[in-house]
């Protein structure tokens, strides 16, 4: 009676996968980031997860890594089930976490910052440095990672750092990595030995999840794939039955949203032109690469592309924020390439940040102050004679302005930003930059995080100031936003504008291989 | 709307009353360790502190360290640290003195220039600071402090034999002391006895309001207009609450650091100018660390304008009536370094709740009456 259940309950660990998630959801006010995601991942494989920005990968891998608790849904490590409240539980269970970033001290020590966290100590409290340097080297053996212990930070290259975050995981036990998106920060022959030191770590019996957007790398490496879109999981795949291609088409989806807008309202008078913009990264290497663009009045230009392929340091250029090393930006016909952030602003440039928190708003301070942000110089909010002041009154009654026309929904003007719901938030300063009648807006995810009907609001308002003139250019990773609201949609891959789409005519499988350098090299210009 | 208003103040006073009946707490442990009766030594200070004569001691300490706390306040602001203070006005004091003695102006105009030279020179001394930080990124902390150290035991222990009255001292005298030319009658700020006799009665012991206390109230009226109602002032928080959304907005974070820098020193460099007012001239003994406590004073009123008048009487009471205690006997005079120090530390930990609970008051205000309009 007794044996069988044992006996059963043995043969259940030794089949059971290494991870299994089931049903998990996780809700934010106003967006579902996963959405019933199930994924299983066996013992010893190396398993990608890949998907847009947005798609619910970092959300999956903190609810595994403790980090965030799951609203639904169930966790399995090696058939036992688990509940984690704290990234310490999850170490305890065996899971490791390869940041993206290193987290590793300079100054120190490669045995130093290894331990750093649980330090082995002898009598006395002082650190035992000969047993960790004994464990480390059993655990860089028993991986195939060699590294000498005893070199600092600083002297090692970038790759060797990635070894040394991979070997403290491995330090405290870890069966299962999870790697974050680790070759964002490497070289290709970095990344080459990388994935040397992950096929190492498989073979010595380690479980690897993998997060990445690259498709060539994921199908290089992965012995299983895992699409998510939307926060669902799409599709579980092996390497070896689909194309780069058909990944793409996976992460974007295979229906794409129709365009809503109406024949063509653009003007032939130019908002703003981009000529041979280049933006070069503090190592040189160009991020915004030689970009040519032009937005007529009453176009909307969007820019599709996974995050971080210089969208941000676009917008930063036109903008003034960011410094830009050649190329020249037109605004209405005048040069503006070397002109400040405030003049810009005057001249008709409004901007809707992709973070609202971080760049948009002055969370302690009222609504009406906020209101005034980056038109400070102009009516209503001073100007006339009284120049060198704030016009407190004309403040407010445009902040009442704003509150009505786009639906800010707040007591009164007077409460501070943070009191407002995300939603309510990104309303005001949508309201600020429209009822600036700004002649070129930038915007930047407008609707990212907010709810439903603040959504459709603000697109309402974009399509609006549309008819009414305004050029746009719109960055967004929501495919119903970008199709939906775009005349003209351009791709950017690495810096560069390597296609110009039609948003009718627009394919799944083209849209996501050209996001994904699927067909970069075939098809750029 | 009333139960609104009456809920704010509370909230507003709620921080420094908790600090202060902390800090009473804390410190009569203190005492009583020492073994002194708190309750003799606290009624022996607030008796002294109640005589007229008394009470213009405390307006002569607070003038300077208000606006000092000001100096300080509009680096805070900005998040700035300006901790140069304590140079820049002794620097401000010395230049302004000297050049105070080598001219003969009638009344207003030998004050005014007085006033201007020690407002260039506090502002011109800070501007160096900002300049380090705009140009190359040094961290204003660091350069302050540095500056701290050349003004005060470089250039001032320089001019002040330089400057000596009579001729410069050489390395072999012995006599310094002496300090700078005497600055004529018409360069000295008059005492405004007169001004507070129309409220009391006549101030007795030949003591003596200083005038500057007149200069201290103009600065705290422009620190406020000029915070809250001038553009200078809006770009000026906004890059202090947000200096990301500050800049997308239009504002220049290099001319704001700069600006604020230079701001503080000129405010800076009125510090010494009651000192300056009272002896006629700069000696070797000119008062020290009103810079070091106008900071605990900006701290302490939250860089409010009114705050730092409050937080700079209190500091100034403690100061002076804590000299009573060594006449009475019934505690030692430290114990108010003591409680300055518990002061401050209790309002920084009690602001900081209270605006919490001020944030999470105002989210769940805002939704409770959106709720109620959405019903």
């Amino acid at each position: 009676m007794g044996y069988q259940p044992h006996s059963l309950h043995i043969q259940g660990n030794i089949l059971a996968p290494a991870i299994e998630l089931i049903g998990i959801t996780k809700r934010f006010p106003g967006v579902l980031a996963n959405d019933n995601v199930n994924l299983t991942v066996e013992e010893g494989e190396i398993h990608a997860v890949c998907g847009e920005n947005g798609a619910g990968k970092s959300t999956l891998m903190k609810i595994l890594y403790g980090m965030q608790a799951a609203d639904e849904g169930t966790m399995n490590l090696f058939g036992e089930e688990h509940t984690f409240h704290s990234p310490n539980e999850a170490i305890e269970a065996g899971i490791g976490m390869v940041h993206q970033h290193f987290m590793l001290a300079n100054q120190l020590t490669v045995i130093e910052n290894v331990i750093l966290g649980a330090e082995p100590v002898k009598k006395g409290g002082l650190v035992d440095f000969d047993s960790a340097s004994d464990h480390l080297e059993e655990v860089g053996k028993a991986y195939g990672l060699t590294v000498d212990p005893y070199d600092l930070v600083e002297s090692l290259e970038v790759g060797e750092r990635q070894r040394v975050e991979i070997i403290k995981v491995l330090f405290r036990g870890a069966k299962i990595l999870i790697f974050d998106e680790p070759t964002a920060v490497l070289v290709p022959q970095e990344v080459e030995e990388l994935f040397r030191n992950m096929r190492e770590l498989k073979a010595n019996g380690a479980t690897i999840i993998f997060i990445d957007h690259k498709l060539e790398e994921v199908l290089e490496i992965a012995d299983t794939i895992t699409v998510l879109r939307q926060g669902k999981t799409v599709a579980t795949v092996k390497p070896s039955e689909v194309s780069a291609t058909d990944l793409a088409e996976l992460m974007v989806g295979s229906e794409l949203p129709k365009p809503q807008l109406s024949d063509t309202e653009a003007s032939e008078t130019v908002g703003i032109k981009l000529e041979n913009i280049t933006v070069l990264a503090e190592d040189e290497r160009p991020i915004v690469d030689d970009v040519s663009l032009e937005i007529r009045k009453g176009e909307i230009l969007g820019i599709a592309g996974v995050e971080g392929n210089g969208q941000n340091e676009l917008v930063g250029a036109i903008l003034g924020t960011q410094k830009i090393s050649t190329g020249t930006i037109y605004l209405k016909g005048d040069d503006i390439s070397n002109t400040s952030v405030r003049s810009r602003r005057e001249n008709g440039l409004g901007y809707i940040p992709q973070d609202r928190q971080e760049e948009g708003l002055l969370l302690t301070a009222p609504l009406w102050e906020n209101a005034a942000l980056g038109h400070q110089t102009l009516k209503p909010f001073s100007g006339g004679w009284k120049q060198w002041f704030i016009d407190r009154r004309g403040s407010r009654a445009q902040t009442e302005r704003i509150r009505h026309e786009f639906d800010v929904r707040t007591p009164n003007v007077e409460v501070a930003a943070h009191a407002l719901s995300g939603g309510n938030q990104q309303k005001l300063i949508v309201g600020r930059e429209m009822v600036s009648e700004p002649s070129v807006l930038v915007a930047s995810h407008p609707t990212r995080g907010i709810d439903v009907g603040a959504q459709a609001s603000v697109w309402d308002q974009i399509r609006q100031a549309r008819s009414q003139g305004l050029a746009t250019l719109l960055i967004s990773a929501d495919l119903d936003e970008l199709i939906g609201l775009s005349d003209v949609i351009v791709v950017m891959f690495r810096g560069r504008i390597v296609a110009e789409l039609d948003p009718s005519e627009i394919t799944p499988r083209s849209l996501g291989a050209y996001m994904t350098g699927a067909t970069a090299g075939e098809n750029s210009g | 709307m009333k139960n609104e208003t009456i809920r704010r103040i509370a909230l507003a006073l709620a921080a420094p009353v908790a600090a202060v009946f902390f800090a009473t707490i804390a410190s009569s442990v203190f005492l009583l360790i020492a073994g002194s009766n708190p309750f003799t030594a606290y009624g022996d200070m607030f008796e002294y502190g109640s005589r007229l004569e008394i009470q213009v001691d405390i307006l002569n300490r607070a003038t300077p360290l208000y606006i000092s706390g000001v100096a300080a306040a509009i680096g805070f602001r900005m998040n700035l640290f300006n901790i140069g203070v304590e140079g820049q006005y002794r620097l401000a004091a010395i230049v302004a003195a000297y050049v105070g003695a080598s001219v003969s102006l009638p009344g207003v105009l030998h004050i005014g220039l007085i006033l201007l030279v020690a407002m260039l020179v506090g502002g011109a001394y800070s501007g160096v600071a900002g300049v380090l930080k705009v140009t190359r990124g040094v961290n204003e902390v660091i350069s302050t402090i540095m500056l701290n150290a050349i003004a005060i035991s470089g250039l001032i222990a320089w001019l002040v034999r330089e400057w000596q009255a009579g001729g410069s001292v050489d390395a072999t005298t012995s006599n310094l002391g002496v300090g700078t030319e005497p600055i004529d009658e018409s360069g000295l700020i008059p005492n405004i006895n007169s001004w507070l006799e129309v409220f009391t009665r006549e101030i007795g012991k030949g003591k003596e309001l200083t005038g500057v206390f007149l200069v201290a109230v103009a600065v705290g009226v422009l620190y406020h207009i000029l915070i809250n109602r001038t553009r200078f002032g809006f770009d000026l928080r906004a890059t202090g609450i947000n200096p990301f959304a500050a800049r997308v907005g239009g504002v220049s974070d290099k001319k704001m650091v700069l600006g604020a820098m230079v701001l503080s020193g000129v405010v800076a460099g009125l510090v010494g100018m009651a000192e300056i007012a009272k002896l006629g001239r700069f000696n070797p003994n000119f008062v020290g660390g009103l810079g070091f406590a106008g900071i605990a004073v900006a701290l302490l009123g939250r860089n409010h304008p009114g705050g730092i008048a409050i937080g700079a009487l209190l500091f100034a009471f403690l100061d002076t009536a804590s000299g009573v205690l060594q006449v009475t006997g019934s505690a030692s005079r430290e114990i108010v370094f003591i409680m300055q120090g518990i002061i401050l530390l209790a309002a920084v930990i009690a602001y900081e709740v209270v605006q919490r609970f001020r944030i999470r008051e105002e989210a769940r205000l805002a939704s409770a009456l959106l709720e109620g309009e959405s019903q």
